[in-house]
């Protein structure tokens, strides 16, 4: 079926299969810096946002985004460039594989406005996991990068 | 090939399941996995996030809450008058996954999947909430503790029926609360949801996930409730626990609560 949305502000028309995932849509397109993990919608690096909601790609149906406005880690990172400053400059990655969903929630809680108060910022990332920083420091980048 | 729909009524979703095997789709949070893994292979996937009268959350007169089949666990958790008028619920729903979850999961989704771990589904039965549902012959209402929940991932809900709405009566002040114990990550199912509302007279109703194929509901005097919920608890052992472990964490969560609220 024919599926017509906005990727990071461009349009997108594409052939999918009804039953394909947003995160095999979204990676069709070349835009490969979303991933799949877990492929349970717990792990974040699928993360983007959905008409400003965050979402994990690996679950929603592609066939629902028609007419939407999708948002992956590249284009956030455009939107947002503190963000990603910020993860760099607090030493908020090391290998990687976590980042661009911490980058995506990041923007999202930036964008959604949400205070700048570490309880609330740790409970939004809660659904980011991390193997390598112990989360502390993604915090104190994403608090560093409410800032702005 | 699975075709896929996005009716704009609630009468084209109806039509859309009297024909083949077809399957409604909330936020897909809990069907992507059963479709990934073949555990179903439907026919047609029928989207209902395009029909209007499935959106919002209001509240009538009286002060029961209508929340829409496809209000998401955030509509719920941002809701000032869900927070305020039904506490009990609203720290359920707040409870559930992760905020990407809560974006797009549908309040009418967790109470068709009827997954006995949901953290909603004891709080709707202490609720006491009723749903109003269409189908081919019409709409009805059905209220959760009339049976609605037979067993694991099954309700009475038929395959040509849409759940329209989720009918809560007012909590009018009641105590309650809803506490989910999970000694494992803030995002897994709970091991044991412990959903409570204390009445003036001292009576406890409590609504209980986790611990058996369904969710349960136990009555009883403040001071005997945690140990009937124990003794009506039929948990598994599973990577959350042993039987034995979520039986005594029943009774130790479940009075726990109590004494939180009637403090």
């Amino acid at each position: 079926m024919k599926l017509s949305f906005r990727l990071n502000g461009m349009p997108v028309v594409v052939d999918i299969a009804p039953t394909a995932t947003l995160v095999e849509v979204i990676r069709g397109t070349g835009a490969t810096g979303t991933k799949e993990g877990c492929g349970a919608g717990v792990c974040g690096v699928c993360g983007v946002l959905v008409d400003d909601r965050p979402v994990s790609s690996c679950l929603y149906l592609a066939a629902c985004v028609d007419g939407a406005d999708v948002w992956t880690v590249e284009g956030l990172a455009t939107r947002c460039p503190e963000v990603v400053a910020a993860l760099v400059g607090h030493e908020g990655m090391q290998c990687g594989i976590c980042t661009p969903g911490q980058v995506v929630a990041a923007c999202a809680y930036k964008l959604a406005g949400l205070p700048k108060r570490e309880p609330d910022v740790r409970e939004f990332l809660n659904g980011n996991l991390c193997r390598c920083t112990g989360y502390a420091t993604i915090v104190r980048s994403v608090l560093a990068a409410l800032d702005d | 090939m699975t075709e896929f729909h996005a009716p704009t009524t609630v009468d084209e979703a109806v039509d859309r399941l009297g024909s083949g095997h077809a399957v409604l789709v909330g936020g897909s949070t809990s069907l992507t996995p059963l479709l990934r893994e073949r555990l179903l292979e439907p026919d047609a996937l029928v989207w209902l996030g395009r029909v209007p009268e499935l959106w919002g959350i209001t509240t009538v007169d009286g002060g029961d809450l209508i929340v829409g089949a496809t209000a998401t666990l955030a509509d719920l958790v941002g809701s000032a008058t869900v927070r305020a008028g039904q506490p009990m619920l609203w720290a359920a729903a707040g409870a559930v996954g992760n905020p990407r979850v809560r974006a797009v999961a549908t309040v009418g989704g967790a109470v068709a999947h009827a997954d006995p771990r949901q953290d909603l589904l004891p709080a709707l039965l202490v609720a006491d909430a009723t749903l109003t549902v269409a189908g081919p012959d019409g709409r009805r209402t059905v209220r959760l503790r009339d049976g609605f929940y037979r067993g694991l991932l099954e309700t009475g809900l038929g395959d040509d029926e849409v759940i329209v709405s989720v009918r809560l009566p007012a909590a009018d002040g009641h105590a309650e609360a809803y506490e989910r114990f999970t000694p494992g990550s803030r995002e897994d199912f709970p091991t044991v949801a412990v959903a409570v509302r204390v009445g003036a007279d001292g009576s406890a109703t409590v609504g209980l996930g986790g611990v058996a194929s369904r969710p349960l509901l136990v009555t009883g005097p403040g001071r005997d409730v945690a140990g009937t919920a124990r003794d009506a608890a039929a948990p598994i052992d599973d990577e959350r626990g042993s039987a034995a472990y979520k039986r005594a964490m029943v009774e130790v969560i479940t009075r726990r609560v109590l004494e939180r609220l009637t403090n």
